[in-house]
């Protein structure tokens, strides 16, 4: 296992050209989001505490959904939660 | 069958919760997920879900989650033994031999279970996954906490998983054994915007090692028929991003997108649009589509030329293709507890029902069907 996360993070920086512009992004949209934002009292959370406003939604749903997806598409994660398996239908 | 097995798997968790003493704030999920496809592929999926608060402690939870895949793919057309047969690009790990080339059609099944014991910020989860030619493990440790007045949230996760494959032969025995490793890091930011909109953040890395193919996969070059060879290590980064808005009409948006790119030369780009609406007191419906599409790996070709391949490499895997694809649905989520007079046992009963269609650009297509209850006590 560490050295599995030894070659992971190596791979990581070598290969931050593959990474780099996500993080970029990633970066700049969290000062965005970090510097337009108001800071919202409790008192007035009375419409974030609706239930169609739960930002988690369904994780049992989502992962389930991940999973048939990961057997279709290329392309897989970003969202955090496990997988594995050969998932093939 | 799969029915007359849901049932009976109702009744025994109705039996369980009636035999067991619960304290408050827990809950037991039931679910039932159909997945069916234009190529004759079903999948029943039976899951079992229990969330308890962890003994002597104020704000442990521990969650345990069993589910079941019952897979059943059509048979294989063509006379047994036959090139067409040899040649058969499966698009599920099925094991090509004499005795599944028959009429009947071929059915496995997957076992999962995974959990999550979580105190405070920190959560520690596991997730295995068992098939009759493939088994899976993953562990993980999870922190998430709230900052600037519960205003944000930050999260972070890590995950490392093991696989061990074992392709089955012509007499149903392992012929062959390979493993799979993977590490993922997920940082995540969530951020209330004002008294209405919420979004989140998230970064997610990732390293595959190890056999990442099909092992019963074949691909067909100009001159001859070949397994399926494809590298064996993979570095994965994606960006998603959401934002949630809430309307006057008791309803809200969510709109969603996610950059995904990795070192197969794969890119992606993923968007999520959703609206909600409360109907009467509690039921809520839910409308959903989702756009994907995706570039090709870099050595994927519709033809070989050789068994050489790109650098080596040959897939038949459909999913490495450029493809695009779409899915529609909706969803309601009714609060059942007076509709099913059970109030005095239990403190929530909600039931949901979900229907979704699933398209490619490659002519795939499958419809998806969901319900489930959850009660809580």
């Amino acid at each position: 296992m560490v050295t599995s996360v030894a070659m992971f993070v190596g791979r990581v920086v070598r290969r931050a050209r593959c990474v780099g512009r996500a993080g970029r992004i990633g970066a700049v949209l969290v000062l965005v989001l970090s510097a337009g934002c108001a800071r919202v009292m409790p008192i007035e959370r009375e419409m974030l505490s609706e239930p169609v406003m739960v930002l988690d939604g369904d994780p049992r749903e989502r992962q389930h959904e991940q999973h048939w997806v990961e057997t279709l598409e290329g392309s897989t994660g970003g969202y955090g939660g496990a997988a594995g398996g050969c998932a093939c239908y | 069958m799969f029915i007359v097995l849901n049932i009976i798997v109702i009744a025994l968790a109705e039996a369980f919760l009636a035999a067991s003493a619960w304290a408050g704030g827990e809950t037991i999920d039931f679910r039932w997920h159909h997945f069916a496809d234009n190529q004759g592929t079903h999948v029943a999926t039976t899951s079992f879900d229990v969330e308890k608060a962890w003994a002597g402690s104020n704000d442990g939870r521990i969650a345990l989650t069993y589910s079941l895949d019952q897979v059943s793919m059509p048979a294989i057309e063509g006379v047994p033994g036959s090139q067409e047969l040899l040649d058969a690009v499966t698009t599920a790990s099925r094991p090509v031999s004499a005795s599944y080339q028959e009429s009947e059609n071929y059915e496995k099944q997957r076992h999962q279970l995974d959990g999550a014991l979580a105190r405070g910020d920190l959560s520690g989860t596991f997730y295995l996954s068992f098939e009759e030619d493939w088994r899976a493990h993953q562990v993980g440790l999870a922190w998430n906490r709230e900052v600037a007045q519960s205003n944000a949230t930050v999260g972070l996760e890590g995950t490392f998983g093991w696989d061990h494959i074992t392709p089955l032969g012509e007499d149903g025995s392992a012929v062959a054994e390979d493993r799979r490793t993977s590490v993922s890091a997920v940082g995540s930011w969530a951020q209330t915007l004002d008294v209405r909109t919420q979004s989140r953040l998230s970064l997610e890395l990732g390293q595959v090692s190890g056999f990442q193919g099909n092992p019963y996969r074949s691909v067909r070059t100009d001159s001859s028929i070949v397994a399926e060879s494809h590298p064996r290590h993979r570095l994965r980064s994606s960006l998603s991003g959401e934002i949630l808005r809430y309307f006057d009409t008791r309803s809200s948006v969510r709109l969603g997108y996610r950059l995904y790119r990795d070192d197969w030369r794969i890119q992606s780009h993923t968007g999520n649009l959703e609206f909600k609406q409360v109907m009467g007191e509690t039921v809520i419906l839910r409308y959903r589509y989702r756009y994907y599409t995706q570039g090709g790996a870099y050595f994927y070709r519709d033809q070989y030329p050789d068994e050489n391949g790109v650098d080596g490499y040959l897939t038949s895997d459909y999913k490495l293709a450029p493809l695009s694809s779409n899915l529609f649905g909706v969803k309601l989520e009714i609060p059942a507890l007076d509709l099913l007079h059970l109030r005095r046992v239990f403190s929530a009963a909600d039931l949901n029902l979900k229907i979704e269609r699933y398209y490619t650009s490659t002519d795939f297509s499958a419809g998806i069907i969901e319900t489930g209850i959850e009660v809580g006590f």
